[in-house]
């Protein structure tokens, strides 16, 4: 390899490291978003991702440690125990009896979960997640498995800090995990409210991350480190019920199950999962991703519906637009019939009133004078002429008489005599004489034309008088009368216009009533139309919000996939990765058939009572044999189910021991499901191997004989005890010593 | 007392009473309310105006059972007036030294002619202005 590739290689294999603490971080399930945008970060580097090889450095390290004391603080029912499990190391077997529900499963989970935490909950479930496909455990569920597992009385007290405190010989030297959870006021338990310590050396120095990581991915990493990969947890601690489980299945499938575990796979294929979701999620080609094409659709359909919605709004508007026109133009002409034509009219009724007044008074003159004036215009001209003579002689006779003629007659020609200039005395003479002779003719002339008096009753009265007011009268009927004729006309003129003027009236105020009656018309459609205006628009509101964040959400999804850049290049990263993963893990697990089937085998013969199977064979293809001596295939021969059982205790014992050295062993009630013709071969088994058997029993099952047995390997022996505080919850305690002693 | 042939006083026609025949002086009253006028001698005075318009003598009346009207109450309170229709009754009559008694008979005939011509009159147009109105124009036509 040059420089080059070499360089590649190791940044391909530490982008490994960073995805798989990556994963430590973010959690393997739940919301993944950033963890997907941290493998955004990761695989943005143009690495040759296909020349990832996967070697599982990890499990080739492993190395082996004992326990030596355990401490709990208020786990489960212990407020305190304390397991002191230093021993020689010829005597490797720890002894802890205690009945069922006294908390020996609460002692096997506070070292599983004192261990690793979390990871304890997600990969202790691991078998039954393969086996049952239970759901796998999310992070919540451990919150609430640690919550419950505070001690009742404790926290009545006020207490909320719980631990476990391991102290392990390691390798590399003594090795604490001190692990703390603090709860809240409530009870309630926050991830971050953990805390790990981990100590190392003889000084019990504290052990820090390096700056650029975070403590919690130290702290995993050095325990996976010095102790064992967690998902080796099913076969570090294990009970009768894994043992059923793991025997359920198939030998190549346990076996598979086994060396996966041992080397790590199960990490390896939970990264795995995880970017084959994280490439599908960045994909640039369009997946089946029925979200996009659902989304699409929706989007159409709503579109349509929005779009036909407003449609109708803009039509109801079109309508509503001239019918508010129309209303208004109503209102405006109702507004001008009301004012203008109300002034009028009541002008008019004033005028009409007093034109009527006038009326009436002008006719009643016209009677009154017609009455005393027509007469003159009736009667025939020459009737009034004689009577106008007739009256002039009766005036003249009856006016003067001879008397009085001569004293008038003397005075009017004594004033001649005054005249100026004065005259002479001959003219005067004269003058007199012809004014004497005229006014004798006169009188003459009317004694002359004298008829027979027809109106004799005039004497005495002043016939003049009546001779003038024949003639007044005569001369000024006619005017008078035609004045007040034209007077009447004129006023019926003016009535006659205030007649068409009430009709005018009359006509407007119908049409003011036809317009009203119209108007309330229009301003119902005007309503209706405004209602259904008002539904379009809340659907038409109603749309757009269902539209808009779909939209976003489509936009989002689609930029993700097209990505900026990276997405695009990630999935394909992605994707190499994968392939590569496959290969070398198909590649790997071969490898180690060798080992592990020469280690099988000899456990195997150790823990089975027959002596029939020689070899455990595994194929390259995975397939497990158990042959006789002639080489033969065993396996058509039906297998009791506690020759599973034992076949899986034999994968156990050889997948613990792996790589040489062997892990630690903590087994719940050993031998409580074997026949006796087990129980012998299976304790010799766990007491005969060199590394630390941790055994949990119950009262009746390492006693007597079987105690016997092993006491020669026992290293150290506690008991659990329940207290009960009278009638209440009781607590927990460890002594030391196993149960007391019986006779066999 | 020798009426017949007493010549007229001014005094006693304005005492008199005239009447005229019943039918007339009912035509008379129709009349009047037709034209809302406010006295019977009203339509009288009209009537006698257009009976004198005839230059030949009326013709008398044998009923007089109409109702009474005083003399200076038919021709006018004021002494000329009552002059003056005395003159044209008279100067139309063409007859001197008329009694009292002839002169009331002569108003009574005039009276009922002239009642003829007013009815005509009112038929066509019973308003004051519409019945003046044409009278004036007959009379104008003249």
């Amino acid at each position: 390899m040059s420089d080059q590739e070499t360089r590649s290689a190791d940044h391909v294999a530490s982008s490994l490291e960073l995805m798989i603490s990556a994963r430590n971080l973010y959690g393997s399930s739940g919301n993944r978003r950033r963890l997907f945008n941290r493998f955004d970060e990761i695989l943005a580097a143009p690495l040759d991702w296909s020349s990832l090889d996967w070697n599982p450095t990890v499990t080739r390290a492993t190395r082996p440690f004992r326990f030596r004391r355990v401490v709990l603080r208020n786990w489960k029912a212990f407020e305190r125990a304390e397991l002191d499990l230093a021993a020689p190391l010829d005597r490797p077997v720890a002894l802890i009896g205690g009945n069922n529900g006294n908390g020996k499963t609460s002692l096997l989970e506070a070292l599983a979960v004192g261990l690793y935490g979390v990871h304890a909950y997600i990969d202790r479930s691991r078998l039954a997640r393969e086996t049952e496909g239970a759901a796998a455990p999310k992070r919540s569920d451990y919150r609430q498995m640690i919550e419950r597992a505070m001690h009742r009385q404790s926290y009545e007290r006020g207490d909320r800090d719980m631990s476990v405190l391991i102290e392990i010989d390691a390798e590399e030297g003594p090795f604490e995990i001190e692990r703390h959870w603090y709860f809240g006021e409530e009870g309630d338990f926050v991830e971050s409210d953990e805390e790990l310590i981990l100590r190392a050396g003889e000084d019990r120095c504290l052990l820090s991350p390096p700056s650029d990581v975070p403590h919690a991915e130290f702290a995993f990493f050095e325990i996976q480190r010095r102790i064992a990969p967690a998902s080796m947890l099913p076969f570090l601690f294990f009970d009768g019920e894994q043992i059923r489980r793991l025997a359920q299945r198939e030998l190549g499938e346990q076996v598979r199950f086994g060396l996966e575990s041992a080397l790590g796979v199960s990490a390896m294929r939970g990264l795995i999962d995880d970017l084959a979701d994280y490439s599908r999620d960045r994909g640039k080609e369009v997946q089946a991703d029925g979200i996009e094409a659902g989304l699409s659709s929706q989007i159409a359909a709503l579109s349509t519906e929005l779009t036909a919605t407003r449609n109708e709004l803009e039509a109801v508007e079109a309508t509503l637009a001239p019918l508010r026109r129309r209303r208004d133009e109503i209102v405006r002409e109702i507004g001008s019939i009301g004012e203008g034509t109300y002034q009028e009219r009541h002008a008019d009724l004033e005028l009409r009133k007093r034109i009527e007044a006038d009326f009436q008074a002008v006719r009643y003159d016209l009677l009154v004078a017609g009455v005393r004036l027509l007469p003159f215009l009736l009667i025939p001209a020459k009737l009034l002429q004689r009577t106008e003579r007739a009256l002039d002689r009766a005036a003249g006779a009856t006016s003067l008489s001879p008397d009085q003629d001569e004293r008038l007659l003397g005075e009017l020609i004594a004033a001649m005599g005054r005249t100026e200039p004065p005259l002479s005395p001959e003219a005067l003479a004269d003058l007199v004489r012809r004014t004497r002779e005229a006014w004798k003719n006169s009188l003459v002339a009317v004694d002359a034309t004298e008829e027979p008096n027809m109106h004799g009753y005039l004497v005495g009265h002043d016939a003049r008088r009546v001779r003038e007011l024949l003639s007044s009268s005569r001369s000024a009927a006619r005017s008078e009368i035609e004045t007040m004729l034209r007077r009447i006309e004129d006023a019926n003129t003016v009535l006659v216009r205030l007649e068409d003027d009430d009709r005018r009236f009359a006509k407007a105020d119908l049409d003011r009533a036809d317009l009203v009656a119209e108007l309330e018309q229009v301003g119902r459609t005007i309503g209706d139309l405004d209602t259904q205006r008002r539904r379009l628009d809340q659907i038409a509101g109603k749309l757009e919000a269902q539209i808009g964040p779909m939209e976003a959400d489509l936009r989002r999804r689609k930029g993700q996939r097209r990505g900026i850049g990276n997405g695009g290049s990630g999935a394909e990263a992605a994707r190499s990765i994968v392939e590569a993963l496959e290969r070398s893990i198909a590649a790997t697990m071969p490898r180690y058939y060798g080992e592990l089937s020469s280690s099988l085998t000899n456990v195997y013969r150790d823990l089975a009572h027959k002596d029939i199977v020689q070899t455990v064979s595994i194929k390259q293809d995975g397939n497990v044999s158990l042959l006789d001596a002639f080489g033969r295939d065993l396996r058509s021969t039906d297998a009791s189910a506690g020759e599973n059982q034992i076949f899986a205790m034999a994968l156990i014992g050889a997948i613990t021991g792996l790589g040489g050295a062997s892990l630690p062993l903590v087994v719940d009630t050993p031998l409580g499901r074997l026949d006796t013709s087990h129980r012998d071969r299976v304790l010799d088994y766990f007491t005969a191997r060199s590394s630390q058997t941790i055994l949990l029993s119950q009262s009746e099952e390492v006693v007597g004989r079987y105690y016997e047995r092993i006491s020669s390997r026992i290293g150290s022996e506690h008991h659990l005890i329940y207290r009960s505080e009278g009638g209440g919850l009781g607590e927990t305690v460890v002594e030391k010593g196993y149960f007391p002693r019986r006779a066999a | 007392m020798n009426q017949q042939k007493s010549p007229l006083q001014i005094g006693d026609i304005a005492r008199a009473d005239f009447r005229t025949s019943y039918s007339v002086d009912a035509e008379n009253s129709r009349i009047q309310k037709a034209l809302d006028l406010p006295y019977r001698y009203q339509p009288a005075r009209l009537a006698i105006s257009l009976s004198l318009r005839s230059s030949s003598p009326p013709k008398s009346i044998a009923d007089g059972g109409g109702r009474p009207i005083r003399g200076d109450t038919l021709f006018g309170q004021d002494e000329a007036d009552l002059t003056m229709w005395i003159a044209l009754i008279v100067e139309h009559s063409g007859t001197a030294g008329l009694s009292r008694k002839e002169f009331q008979d002569l108003v009574a005939a005039h009276w009922a002619r002239g009642m003829a011509a007013l009815s005509d009159s009112m038929s066509k147009d019973p308003s004051i202005e519409g019945v003046f109105g044409r009278l004036m124009a007959n009379a104008s036509a003249q």
